[in-house]
Protein backbone atom coordinates (compact mmCIF):
# COMPACT_ATOMS: atom_id res chain seq x y z
CA UNK A 1 0.00 0.00 0.00
CA UNK A 2 1.17 3.59 -1.05
CA UNK A 3 -1.01 5.57 0.75
CA UNK A 4 -0.44 6.85 4.21
CA UNK A 5 -1.90 5.03 7.33
CA UNK A 6 -4.67 7.40 8.41
CA UNK A 7 -4.41 9.37 11.59
CA UNK A 8 -6.99 8.36 14.14
CA UNK A 9 -9.81 11.06 14.79
CA UNK A 10 -10.26 12.03 18.38
CA UNK A 11 -13.09 9.71 19.88
CA UNK A 12 -12.24 7.25 17.40
CA UNK A 13 -9.61 4.94 19.58
CA UNK A 14 -12.50 4.15 22.10
CA UNK A 15 -15.36 3.45 19.84
CA UNK A 16 -13.19 1.35 18.46
CA UNK A 17 -12.23 -0.68 21.66
CA UNK A 18 -15.53 -1.53 22.85
CA UNK A 19 -16.48 -2.45 19.31
CA UNK A 20 -13.54 -4.90 19.77
CA UNK A 21 -14.73 -6.56 23.42
CA UNK A 22 -18.05 -6.69 22.36
CA UNK A 23 -17.13 -8.97 19.21
CA UNK A 24 -14.35 -11.02 21.19
CA UNK A 25 -15.16 -10.93 24.71
CA UNK A 26 -12.43 -10.85 27.12
CA UNK A 27 -9.18 -9.51 25.83
CA UNK A 28 -5.87 -8.24 26.86
CA UNK A 29 -4.46 -4.94 25.82
CA UNK A 30 -2.06 -6.74 23.44
CA UNK A 31 -4.98 -8.42 21.44
CA UNK A 32 -7.36 -5.28 21.74
CA UNK A 33 -4.26 -3.74 19.39
CA UNK A 34 -3.56 -6.22 16.87
CA UNK A 35 -7.50 -6.66 16.60
CA UNK A 36 -7.79 -3.53 15.75
CA UNK A 37 -4.65 -3.44 12.90
CA UNK A 38 -6.21 -6.75 11.56
CA UNK A 39 -9.74 -5.68 11.28
CA UNK A 40 -8.82 -2.42 10.14
CA UNK A 41 -5.85 -3.99 7.20
CA UNK A 42 -3.16 -1.97 8.80
CA UNK A 43 -4.86 1.12 7.57
CA UNK A 44 -4.89 3.34 10.94
CA UNK A 45 -1.86 4.30 12.41
CA UNK A 46 -1.64 2.90 15.55
CA UNK A 47 0.98 2.88 18.30
CA UNK A 48 -0.34 0.69 20.21
CA UNK A 49 0.94 2.15 23.51
CA UNK A 50 -1.67 4.44 22.83
CA UNK A 51 -4.28 1.82 23.76
CA UNK A 52 -3.29 2.16 27.31
CA UNK A 53 -4.30 5.73 27.89
CA UNK A 54 -7.79 4.65 26.26
CA UNK A 55 -8.60 1.35 28.03
CA UNK A 56 -8.19 3.36 31.37
CA UNK A 57 -10.30 6.25 30.40
CA UNK A 58 -12.98 3.58 29.35
CA UNK A 59 -12.34 1.56 32.55
CA UNK A 60 -12.78 4.72 34.72
CA UNK A 61 -16.16 5.46 32.99
CA UNK A 62 -17.21 2.09 33.59
CA UNK A 63 -18.13 1.07 30.44
CA UNK A 64 -15.26 -1.95 30.52
CA UNK A 65 -14.38 -3.87 33.20
CA UNK A 66 -10.98 -4.98 34.16
CA UNK A 67 -9.63 -8.29 35.72
CA UNK A 68 -5.93 -9.66 36.09
CA UNK A 69 -5.94 -13.49 34.06
CA UNK A 70 -3.78 -15.73 32.72
CA UNK A 71 -3.11 -15.98 28.95
CA UNK A 72 -2.84 -19.73 27.06
CA UNK A 73 0.52 -19.62 27.38
CA UNK A 74 0.62 -19.25 30.95
CA UNK A 75 1.28 -15.25 31.14
CA UNK A 76 -0.27 -13.13 33.62
CA UNK A 77 -2.10 -9.96 32.11
CA UNK A 78 -4.93 -8.26 32.53
CA UNK A 79 -7.86 -8.97 30.80
CA UNK A 80 -10.71 -6.39 29.53
CA UNK A 81 -14.35 -6.88 28.80
CA UNK A 82 -17.15 -4.60 28.21
CA UNK A 83 -19.85 -3.71 30.68
CA UNK A 84 -23.44 -3.09 30.19
CA UNK A 85 -23.10 0.76 30.14
CA UNK A 86 -20.35 0.30 27.73
CA UNK A 87 -22.63 -1.63 25.57
CA UNK A 88 -25.55 1.01 26.05
CA UNK A 89 -22.38 3.47 24.93
CA UNK A 90 -21.36 1.74 22.08
CA UNK A 91 -24.72 1.81 20.41
CA UNK A 92 -25.07 5.53 21.22
CA UNK A 93 -20.90 6.38 19.63
CA UNK A 94 -21.88 3.79 16.74
CA UNK A 95 -25.40 5.06 15.41
CA UNK A 96 -23.74 8.83 15.66
CA UNK A 97 -20.71 7.50 13.60
CA UNK A 98 -23.01 6.40 10.98
CA UNK A 99 -25.23 9.15 10.75
CA UNK A 100 -21.95 11.37 10.33
CA UNK A 101 -20.28 9.22 7.95
CA UNK A 102 -23.24 9.16 5.74
CA UNK A 103 -23.91 12.77 5.93
CA UNK A 104 -19.93 12.99 5.00
CA UNK A 105 -20.71 11.08 2.62
CA UNK A 106 -23.82 12.62 1.04
CA UNK A 107 -22.10 15.92 1.48
CA UNK A 108 -18.84 15.05 -0.71
CA UNK A 109 -20.58 12.91 -3.43
CA UNK A 110 -23.24 15.50 -3.88
CA UNK A 111 -20.92 18.25 -5.38
CA UNK A 112 -20.10 16.11 -7.74
CA UNK A 113 -23.41 14.79 -9.25
CA UNK A 114 -25.87 16.82 -8.41
CA UNK A 115 -24.70 20.40 -9.55
CA UNK A 116 -26.70 22.81 -10.67
CA UNK B 1 -16.66 13.95 32.77
CA UNK B 2 -19.69 12.79 34.72
CA UNK B 3 -19.44 12.13 38.87
CA UNK B 4 -17.88 8.41 38.23
CA UNK B 5 -15.17 9.49 35.85
CA UNK B 6 -14.06 12.46 38.37
CA UNK B 7 -13.96 9.77 41.20
CA UNK B 8 -11.61 8.00 39.38
CA UNK B 9 -9.53 10.40 38.52
CA UNK B 10 -9.22 11.73 42.09
CA UNK B 11 -8.47 8.41 42.85
CA UNK B 12 -6.15 7.96 40.50
CA UNK B 13 -4.09 10.94 41.76
CA UNK B 14 -3.83 10.00 45.05
CA UNK B 15 -2.84 6.07 44.31
CA UNK B 16 0.20 7.07 42.13
CA UNK B 17 2.83 4.09 42.59
CA UNK B 18 -0.13 1.48 42.72
CA UNK B 19 -1.52 2.60 39.10
CA UNK B 20 2.01 2.91 37.85
CA UNK B 21 3.38 -0.42 38.97
CA UNK B 22 0.36 -2.18 37.86
CA UNK B 23 0.82 -0.14 34.57
CA UNK B 24 4.35 -1.45 34.34
CA UNK B 25 3.17 -5.10 35.03
CA UNK B 26 0.94 -4.56 32.14
CA UNK B 27 3.28 -3.19 29.33
CA UNK B 28 5.94 -5.93 30.61
CA UNK B 29 2.98 -8.36 29.84
CA UNK B 30 2.06 -6.94 26.59
CA UNK B 31 6.01 -7.02 25.46
CA UNK B 32 6.37 -10.67 26.18
CA UNK B 33 2.89 -11.48 24.75
CA UNK B 34 3.74 -9.57 21.47
CA UNK B 35 7.25 -11.05 21.06
CA UNK B 36 6.64 -14.50 21.53
CA UNK B 37 4.32 -14.19 18.92
CA UNK B 38 6.89 -12.81 16.91
CA UNK B 39 9.26 -15.77 17.60
CA UNK B 40 6.38 -18.12 16.51
CA UNK B 41 5.70 -16.03 13.50
CA UNK B 42 10.06 -17.33 12.60
CA UNK B 43 11.58 -14.55 13.58
CA UNK B 44 15.01 -14.10 15.58
CA UNK B 45 14.44 -13.31 19.17
CA UNK B 46 16.39 -10.25 18.52
CA UNK B 47 14.11 -9.08 15.70
CA UNK B 48 10.86 -10.03 17.31
CA UNK B 49 12.00 -7.71 20.56
CA UNK B 50 12.71 -5.11 17.88
CA UNK B 51 9.57 -5.33 15.89
CA UNK B 52 7.24 -5.54 19.29
CA UNK B 53 8.77 -2.17 20.18
CA UNK B 54 8.40 -0.51 17.32
CA UNK B 55 5.13 -1.54 16.95
CA UNK B 56 4.19 -0.09 20.49
CA UNK B 57 5.49 3.33 19.81
CA UNK B 58 7.51 5.55 22.31
CA UNK B 59 6.90 3.59 25.74
CA UNK B 60 7.12 6.73 28.41
CA UNK B 61 5.22 8.80 26.10
CA UNK B 62 2.22 6.16 26.27
CA UNK B 63 2.45 5.90 29.86
CA UNK B 64 2.69 10.06 30.25
CA UNK B 65 -0.67 9.51 27.92
CA UNK B 66 -2.12 6.99 30.19
CA UNK B 67 -1.29 9.21 32.88
CA UNK B 68 -2.93 11.92 31.81
CA UNK B 69 -6.48 10.45 31.06
CA UNK B 70 -6.58 8.73 34.00
CA UNK B 71 -5.98 11.27 37.12
CA UNK B 72 -5.53 15.00 37.02
CA UNK B 73 -2.78 16.21 35.23
CA UNK B 74 -3.24 20.00 35.79
CA UNK B 75 -3.06 19.57 39.32
CA UNK B 76 0.52 16.76 39.20
CA UNK B 77 2.10 19.83 36.88
CA UNK B 78 0.66 22.36 39.44
CA UNK B 79 2.49 20.60 42.40
CA UNK B 80 5.17 20.02 40.57
CA UNK B 81 5.52 23.87 39.67
CA UNK B 82 4.89 24.48 43.58
CA UNK B 83 7.53 22.19 45.15
CA UNK B 84 10.37 23.41 42.49
CA UNK B 85 8.80 26.90 43.64
CA UNK B 86 9.38 26.22 46.90
CA UNK B 87 13.17 24.81 46.22
CA UNK B 88 14.06 27.97 44.45
CA UNK B 89 12.77 30.73 47.08
CA UNK B 90 14.57 28.73 49.80
CA UNK B 91 17.59 28.48 48.02
CA UNK B 92 17.88 32.35 47.54
CA UNK B 93 16.15 33.36 51.09
CA UNK B 94 16.79 36.75 51.18
CA UNK B 95 15.27 37.75 48.02
CA UNK B 96 12.08 35.74 49.54
CA UNK B 97 11.75 36.69 52.94
CA UNK B 98 12.00 40.57 51.77
CA UNK B 99 9.79 40.12 48.54
CA UNK B 100 7.34 38.40 51.30
CA UNK B 101 7.62 41.45 53.57
CA UNK B 102 7.15 44.59 51.71
CA UNK B 103 4.36 42.40 50.00
CA UNK B 104 2.71 41.63 53.39
CA UNK B 105 3.16 45.50 54.23
CA UNK B 106 1.40 46.25 50.77
CA UNK B 107 -1.84 44.26 50.87
CA UNK B 108 -1.82 44.65 55.22
CA UNK B 109 -2.31 48.16 54.75
CA UNK B 110 -4.44 48.06 51.80
CA UNK B 111 -6.80 45.00 53.49
CA UNK B 112 -6.48 47.57 57.31
CA UNK B 113 -8.20 50.93 54.67
CA UNK B 114 -10.75 48.16 52.44
CA UNK B 115 -12.16 47.07 56.09
CA UNK B 116 -13.21 50.71 57.21
CA UNK B 117 -14.01 51.58 54.10
CA UNK B 118 -16.40 48.78 53.92
CA UNK B 119 -17.65 49.32 57.17
CA UNK B 120 -17.86 52.87 56.77
CA UNK B 121 -19.25 53.39 52.73
CA UNK B 122 -19.92 50.19 51.76
CA UNK B 123 -21.76 48.83 54.33
CA UNK B 124 -25.79 49.14 55.28
CA UNK B 125 -26.29 51.40 58.47
CA UNK B 126 -27.26 48.55 61.07
CA UNK B 127 -31.04 49.39 60.98
CA UNK B 128 -34.48 47.70 58.97
CA UNK B 129 -34.26 48.74 55.91
CA UNK B 130 -31.57 51.51 56.25
CA UNK B 131 -32.23 52.41 52.86
CA UNK B 132 -35.37 54.41 53.41
CA UNK B 133 -33.94 56.28 56.33
CA UNK B 134 -33.94 59.79 55.45
CA UNK B 135 -31.54 63.01 57.06
CA UNK B 136 -33.58 66.01 57.22
CA UNK B 137 -31.68 69.17 57.13
CA UNK B 138 -31.46 72.37 55.47
CA UNK B 139 -29.61 72.06 51.84
CA UNK B 140 -27.07 74.66 53.67
CA UNK B 141 -26.58 72.83 56.79
CA UNK B 142 -23.06 72.78 58.31
CA UNK B 143 -22.75 72.27 61.63
CA UNK B 144 -25.85 70.62 64.55
CA UNK B 145 -27.38 73.96 65.17
CA UNK B 146 -28.50 74.92 61.73
CA UNK B 147 -29.46 71.77 60.79
CA UNK B 148 -31.94 71.21 63.61
CA UNK B 149 -36.02 72.10 64.16
CA UNK B 150 -37.72 73.18 66.49
CA UNK B 151 -40.53 71.19 68.43
CA UNK B 152 -43.60 72.65 66.70
CA UNK B 153 -41.53 72.58 63.58
CA UNK B 154 -41.22 69.03 64.36
CA UNK B 155 -45.45 68.57 65.52
CA UNK B 156 -46.75 70.33 61.94
CA UNK B 157 -44.00 68.39 59.66
CA UNK B 158 -45.60 64.85 61.69
CA UNK B 159 -49.17 65.70 60.71
CA UNK B 160 -48.47 67.71 57.51
CA UNK B 161 -46.30 65.33 55.50
CA UNK B 162 -47.17 63.03 52.69
CA UNK B 163 -43.62 61.63 52.18
CA UNK B 164 -42.81 59.48 55.38
CA UNK B 165 -44.08 56.72 56.97
CA UNK B 166 -42.29 58.42 59.79
CA UNK B 167 -40.67 61.06 61.34
CA UNK B 168 -38.01 60.88 64.40
CA UNK B 169 -35.13 63.03 65.83
CA UNK B 170 -33.42 63.20 68.87
CA UNK B 171 -32.15 66.19 71.04
CA UNK B 172 -28.94 67.17 69.30
CA UNK B 173 -27.39 69.41 72.24
CA UNK B 174 -26.67 66.47 74.90
CA UNK B 175 -23.55 67.01 76.52
CA UNK B 176 -21.28 63.81 77.33
CA UNK B 177 -21.68 63.01 81.49
CA UNK B 178 -24.94 65.01 81.45
CA UNK B 179 -26.48 62.57 83.96
CA UNK B 180 -25.55 61.07 86.98
CA UNK B 181 -26.37 57.99 88.23
CA UNK B 182 -26.58 56.97 91.91
CA UNK B 183 -27.53 54.47 94.39
CA UNK B 184 -24.83 51.86 92.78
CA UNK B 185 -21.61 52.90 94.75
CA UNK B 186 -20.11 55.96 94.53
CA UNK B 187 -22.29 58.75 91.75
CA UNK B 188 -21.03 58.36 88.35
CA UNK B 189 -21.70 60.69 85.75
CA UNK B 190 -23.16 58.84 82.50
CA UNK B 191 -23.98 59.93 78.85
CA UNK B 192 -27.68 60.28 78.00
CA UNK B 193 -29.61 61.02 74.71
CA UNK B 194 -33.25 62.06 74.79
CA UNK B 195 -34.73 61.00 72.12
CA UNK B 196 -38.72 61.36 70.43
CA UNK B 197 -40.56 58.28 71.94
CA UNK B 198 -41.13 56.60 68.45
CA UNK B 199 -37.08 56.90 67.72
CA UNK B 200 -36.61 52.93 67.73
CA UNK B 201 -39.61 52.18 66.11
CA UNK B 202 -38.75 54.56 63.21
CA UNK B 203 -35.43 53.32 62.40
CA UNK B 204 -36.45 50.11 62.89
CA UNK B 205 -34.21 48.91 66.33
CA UNK B 206 -36.10 46.31 68.37
CA UNK B 207 -34.97 46.68 72.89
CA UNK B 208 -33.67 43.12 73.36
CA UNK B 209 -35.42 43.07 76.45
CA UNK B 210 -37.93 44.96 77.69
CA UNK B 211 -39.78 47.70 75.34
CA UNK B 212 -39.31 50.99 73.86
CA UNK B 213 -41.33 54.08 74.74
CA UNK B 214 -45.17 54.47 75.20
CA UNK B 215 -46.61 57.59 74.26
CA UNK B 216 -47.83 58.53 78.28
CA UNK B 217 -43.87 58.36 79.23
CA UNK B 218 -43.45 61.51 76.60
CA UNK B 219 -45.90 63.97 77.88
CA UNK B 220 -44.98 66.48 80.61
CA UNK B 221 -45.79 64.54 84.25
CA UNK B 222 -45.71 60.98 82.51
CA UNK B 223 -43.81 58.37 84.42
CA UNK B 224 -39.78 58.69 84.43
CA UNK B 225 -38.52 56.14 82.29
CA UNK B 226 -35.15 54.80 80.41
CA UNK B 227 -33.72 52.31 77.87
CA UNK B 228 -30.23 51.22 78.62
CA UNK B 229 -27.21 50.87 75.76
CA UNK B 230 -26.57 46.76 76.06
CA UNK B 231 -22.73 47.74 76.61
CA UNK B 232 -23.93 49.96 79.93
CA UNK B 233 -26.59 46.92 81.33
CA UNK B 234 -23.47 44.83 80.95
CA UNK B 235 -20.87 47.26 82.09
CA UNK B 236 -23.07 48.63 85.29
CA UNK B 237 -25.33 45.92 85.83
CA UNK B 238 -23.73 42.84 84.99
CA UNK B 239 -26.38 42.26 82.65
CA UNK B 240 -28.75 41.45 85.06
CA UNK B 241 -31.86 40.47 83.59
CA UNK B 242 -34.10 41.52 86.63
CA UNK B 243 -33.25 45.05 85.72
CA UNK B 244 -36.28 45.57 83.36
CA UNK B 245 -39.04 47.23 85.17
CA UNK B 246 -37.02 48.41 88.40
CA UNK B 247 -36.17 51.64 88.86
CA UNK B 248 -32.61 53.19 89.41
CA UNK B 249 -31.59 56.79 90.82
CA UNK B 250 -30.69 59.46 87.83
CA UNK B 251 -29.97 63.22 89.24
CA UNK B 252 -31.36 62.07 92.33
CA UNK B 253 -34.94 60.77 91.09
CA UNK B 254 -36.34 57.42 90.12
CA UNK B 255 -36.14 55.96 86.86
CA UNK B 256 -37.65 53.36 85.70
CA UNK B 257 -35.72 50.51 83.14
CA UNK B 258 -37.91 49.58 80.51
CA UNK B 259 -35.67 47.52 77.84
CA UNK B 260 -32.15 47.50 77.19
CA UNK B 261 -31.37 47.98 73.27
CA UNK B 262 -29.68 45.35 71.04
CA UNK B 263 -25.69 45.29 71.35
CA UNK B 264 -26.16 46.32 67.16
CA UNK B 265 -27.71 49.57 68.30
CA UNK B 266 -24.51 51.81 68.74
CA UNK B 267 -26.14 55.65 68.44
CA UNK B 268 -22.82 57.34 68.85
CA UNK B 269 -20.98 55.15 65.89
CA UNK B 270 -23.93 56.54 63.81
CA UNK B 271 -24.91 59.78 64.53
CA UNK B 272 -21.93 61.52 67.06
CA UNK B 273 -18.77 59.49 66.09
CA UNK B 274 -16.38 59.44 69.40
CA UNK B 275 -19.27 59.30 72.04
CA UNK B 276 -20.95 56.39 73.75
CA UNK B 277 -24.46 56.71 74.47
CA UNK B 278 -24.95 54.91 77.96
CA UNK B 279 -28.89 56.07 78.17
CA UNK B 280 -32.07 57.11 76.21
CA UNK B 281 -34.74 59.09 77.54
CA UNK B 282 -37.80 59.66 76.06
CA UNK B 283 -38.30 63.57 74.93
CA UNK B 284 -40.75 65.42 76.19
CA UNK B 285 -42.15 67.89 73.81
CA UNK B 286 -43.81 70.21 76.03
CA UNK B 287 -40.20 70.87 77.94
CA UNK B 288 -37.98 71.77 74.85
CA UNK B 289 -40.97 73.53 73.31
CA UNK B 290 -39.77 76.87 74.67
CA UNK B 291 -35.90 76.38 73.72
CA UNK B 292 -35.86 76.79 69.63
CA UNK B 293 -34.27 74.65 67.52
CA UNK B 294 -33.16 71.64 69.33
CA UNK B 295 -34.16 68.53 67.60
CA UNK B 296 -32.14 66.40 64.64
CA UNK B 297 -34.99 64.86 62.04
CA UNK B 298 -34.71 61.12 60.73
CA UNK B 299 -37.48 60.23 58.43
CA UNK B 300 -38.52 56.87 56.84
CA UNK B 301 -40.10 57.06 53.65
CA UNK B 302 -43.16 55.42 52.55
CA UNK B 303 -42.20 52.06 49.72
CA UNK B 304 -43.92 54.55 47.18
CA UNK B 305 -41.71 57.86 47.93
CA UNK B 306 -38.51 58.63 46.42
CA UNK B 307 -35.72 61.16 47.31
CA UNK B 308 -36.66 63.42 44.17
CA UNK B 309 -40.24 63.34 46.00
CA UNK B 310 -39.79 63.78 49.22
CA UNK B 311 -37.18 66.93 48.09
CA UNK B 312 -40.24 68.45 46.38
CA UNK B 313 -42.41 68.43 49.23
CA UNK B 314 -40.15 69.60 51.66
CA UNK B 315 -39.37 72.79 49.04
CA UNK B 316 -43.22 73.79 49.74
CA UNK B 317 -43.61 72.48 53.66
CA UNK B 318 -41.15 73.83 55.64
CA UNK B 319 -41.17 77.22 54.59
CA UNK B 320 -45.06 76.83 56.60
CA UNK B 321 -43.57 75.51 60.35
CA UNK B 322 -42.88 77.76 63.15
CA UNK B 323 -40.24 78.17 65.06
CA UNK B 324 -43.01 78.81 67.92
CA UNK B 325 -46.58 78.91 67.32
CA UNK B 326 -46.51 81.35 69.92
CA UNK B 327 -45.21 84.60 67.67
CA UNK B 328 -47.12 84.20 64.44
CA UNK B 329 -44.37 86.12 63.09
CA UNK B 330 -42.10 83.08 63.34
CA UNK B 331 -43.38 80.78 60.25
CA UNK B 332 -41.45 81.12 57.50
CA UNK B 333 -37.76 80.65 58.62
CA UNK B 334 -37.37 76.73 57.73
CA UNK B 335 -36.09 75.15 54.81
CA UNK B 336 -34.95 71.17 54.10
CA UNK B 337 -33.54 69.08 51.53
CA UNK B 338 -33.59 65.18 52.92
CA UNK B 339 -30.81 63.24 52.04
CA UNK B 340 -29.92 59.67 52.48
CA UNK B 341 -29.15 59.35 56.24
CA UNK B 342 -26.33 56.77 55.01
CA UNK B 343 -24.91 59.88 52.90
CA UNK B 344 -24.66 62.25 56.05
CA UNK B 345 -23.19 59.14 58.10
CA UNK B 346 -20.24 58.87 55.88
CA UNK B 347 -19.88 61.62 53.99
CA UNK B 348 -18.03 64.06 55.98
CA UNK B 349 -15.47 61.44 55.69
CA UNK B 350 -16.01 59.88 52.78
CA UNK B 351 -13.46 62.10 50.54
CA UNK B 352 -11.17 61.74 52.73
CA UNK B 353 -11.45 57.69 52.83
CA UNK B 354 -11.57 57.41 49.02
CA UNK B 355 -7.75 59.45 49.10
CA UNK B 356 -6.57 57.24 51.36
CA UNK B 357 -8.07 54.36 49.58
CA UNK B 358 -6.57 55.45 46.85
CA UNK B 359 -3.14 55.97 48.84
CA UNK B 360 -2.72 52.48 49.41
CA UNK B 361 -3.38 51.68 45.91
CA UNK B 362 -0.70 53.46 44.74
CA UNK B 363 1.65 52.02 47.55
CA UNK B 364 1.02 48.13 46.42
CA UNK B 365 1.82 49.28 42.82
CA UNK B 366 5.10 50.65 43.93
CA UNK B 367 5.51 47.15 45.67
CA UNK B 368 4.61 45.71 42.87
CA UNK B 369 6.56 47.79 40.73
CA UNK B 370 9.56 47.31 43.29
CA UNK B 371 9.05 43.42 43.32
CA UNK B 372 9.12 43.85 39.55
CA UNK B 373 12.62 44.69 39.18
CA UNK B 374 13.75 41.99 41.92
CA UNK B 375 12.22 39.83 39.39
CA UNK B 376 13.68 41.13 36.76
CA UNK B 377 17.33 41.21 38.59
CA UNK B 378 16.28 37.48 38.85
CA UNK B 379 15.64 36.89 35.65
CA UNK B 380 18.89 37.95 34.14
CA UNK B 381 20.44 35.73 36.48
CA UNK B 382 18.01 32.40 35.37
CA UNK B 383 18.40 32.88 31.84
CA UNK B 384 20.22 29.56 31.76
CA UNK B 385 17.74 27.67 33.54
CA UNK B 386 14.97 28.75 31.21
CA UNK B 387 17.05 28.22 28.08
CA UNK B 388 17.61 24.70 29.52
CA UNK B 389 14.14 24.15 30.16
CA UNK B 390 12.75 25.16 26.74
CA UNK B 391 15.73 22.86 25.47
CA UNK B 392 14.27 19.99 26.99
CA UNK B 393 10.99 20.70 25.80
CA UNK B 394 8.99 23.35 28.02
CA UNK B 395 7.02 25.52 25.67
CA UNK B 396 6.12 29.28 26.46
CA UNK B 397 3.35 28.34 28.14
CA UNK B 398 4.86 26.23 30.61
CA UNK B 399 7.58 28.41 31.28
CA UNK B 400 5.01 31.58 31.63
CA UNK B 401 2.71 29.33 34.04
CA UNK B 402 6.08 28.38 36.20
CA UNK B 403 6.52 32.19 36.17
CA UNK B 404 3.35 32.81 37.74
CA UNK B 405 3.18 30.04 39.98
CA UNK B 406 6.44 31.42 41.74
CA UNK B 407 4.42 34.84 41.68
CA UNK B 408 1.69 33.12 43.19
CA UNK B 409 3.24 31.61 45.92
CA UNK B 410 4.89 34.77 46.84
CA UNK B 411 1.87 36.97 46.80
CA UNK B 412 0.45 34.36 48.69
CA UNK B 413 2.51 34.22 51.50
CA UNK B 414 2.75 38.09 51.64
CA UNK B 415 -0.81 38.07 51.76
CA UNK B 416 -1.19 35.74 54.89
CA UNK B 417 1.12 37.98 56.45
CA UNK B 418 -0.72 41.15 55.28
CA UNK B 419 -3.66 39.52 56.68
CA UNK B 420 -2.54 39.04 60.24
CA UNK B 421 -1.10 41.90 60.00
CA UNK B 422 -4.45 44.10 58.60
CA UNK B 423 -6.48 41.84 61.60
CA UNK B 424 -3.98 43.74 64.36
CA UNK B 425 -4.32 47.11 62.94
CA UNK B 426 -8.38 46.46 62.45
CA UNK B 427 -9.17 45.06 65.74
CA UNK B 428 -6.78 48.08 67.35
CA UNK B 429 -8.84 50.76 65.22
CA UNK B 430 -12.20 48.82 66.14
CA UNK B 431 -11.03 50.31 70.01
CA UNK B 432 -10.33 53.42 69.38
CA UNK B 433 -13.13 55.19 71.26
CA UNK B 434 -11.67 58.28 70.74
CA UNK B 435 -11.13 58.30 67.29
CA UNK B 436 -14.64 60.65 65.53
CA UNK B 437 -15.20 57.82 63.23
CA UNK B 438 -18.31 57.02 62.16
CA UNK B 439 -19.21 52.93 62.75
CA UNK B 440 -15.93 52.47 63.76
CA UNK B 441 -16.31 50.14 66.48
CA UNK B 442 -17.39 47.83 63.60
CA UNK B 443 -14.49 47.92 61.35
CA UNK B 444 -13.29 44.32 61.34
CA UNK B 445 -11.67 42.35 58.90
CA UNK B 446 -14.57 40.04 57.08
CA UNK B 447 -15.94 38.10 54.29
CA UNK B 448 -15.65 41.23 51.60
CA UNK B 449 -12.33 42.16 53.45
CA UNK B 450 -11.08 38.48 52.62
CA UNK B 451 -12.01 38.78 48.55
CA UNK B 452 -11.17 42.03 48.38
CA UNK B 453 -7.20 40.38 49.48
CA UNK B 454 -7.91 37.90 47.21
CA UNK B 455 -8.34 40.37 44.61
CA UNK B 456 -5.68 42.09 45.03
CA UNK B 457 -2.84 39.37 46.00
CA UNK B 458 -3.88 37.85 41.97
CA UNK B 459 -3.67 41.40 40.92
CA UNK B 460 -0.30 42.10 42.59
CA UNK B 461 1.16 38.34 41.50
CA UNK B 462 -0.06 38.75 38.18
CA UNK B 463 1.49 42.49 37.79
CA UNK B 464 4.72 41.63 39.20
CA UNK B 465 5.19 38.23 38.09
CA UNK B 466 4.52 38.71 34.33
CA UNK B 467 5.68 42.11 33.85
CA UNK B 468 9.45 41.36 34.08
CA UNK B 469 9.25 38.67 31.22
Amino acid sequence: MTQTKLDLLQGTLDLMVLQTLTSMGSLHGYGIARRIEQVSGDEVLLNQGTIYASLVRLQQRNWIAAEWGTSDNNRKAKYYSITKEGRGQLAKDAAYWRRLTSVMGRVLSASAGEEM
Amino acid sequence: MNLREIFGRVSSFFHKPERDRELDAEMQAHFEIAIEENVRRGMSEQEARRQALIRFGGVERAKEEQRASRGLPWLDVLLQDLRYTLRTLKRDPMFSVIAVLILALGIGANIAVFSVVNAILLRPLPFHDPDRLMWIAPADANGLSASTYSADAYDDLLTMNKSYEDVTGYFAFSTNDNFKLTGHGDPKPITGISVTQNFFAALGVTPELGRSFTKQEAIKGGPAVVLLSHAFWVRQFGGDRGLIGRSITLDNAPVTVVGVLPETFDFGAVFSPGTKVDIFVPVVMDDIRPWGNTLALIGRLKPSVSVAQAQAEAKVLFPKFYWSKKYPESVGGYTARPFELKQYVSGKVRRSLIVLWCAVGMILLIVCVNLSNLMLARAAARNKEFALRSALGAGRGRLVRQLLTESMVLAGMGAVLGLALAFVITSYLAHQGSLALPLLSSVRVDGAALAWTLGISVGAAVLFGLLPG
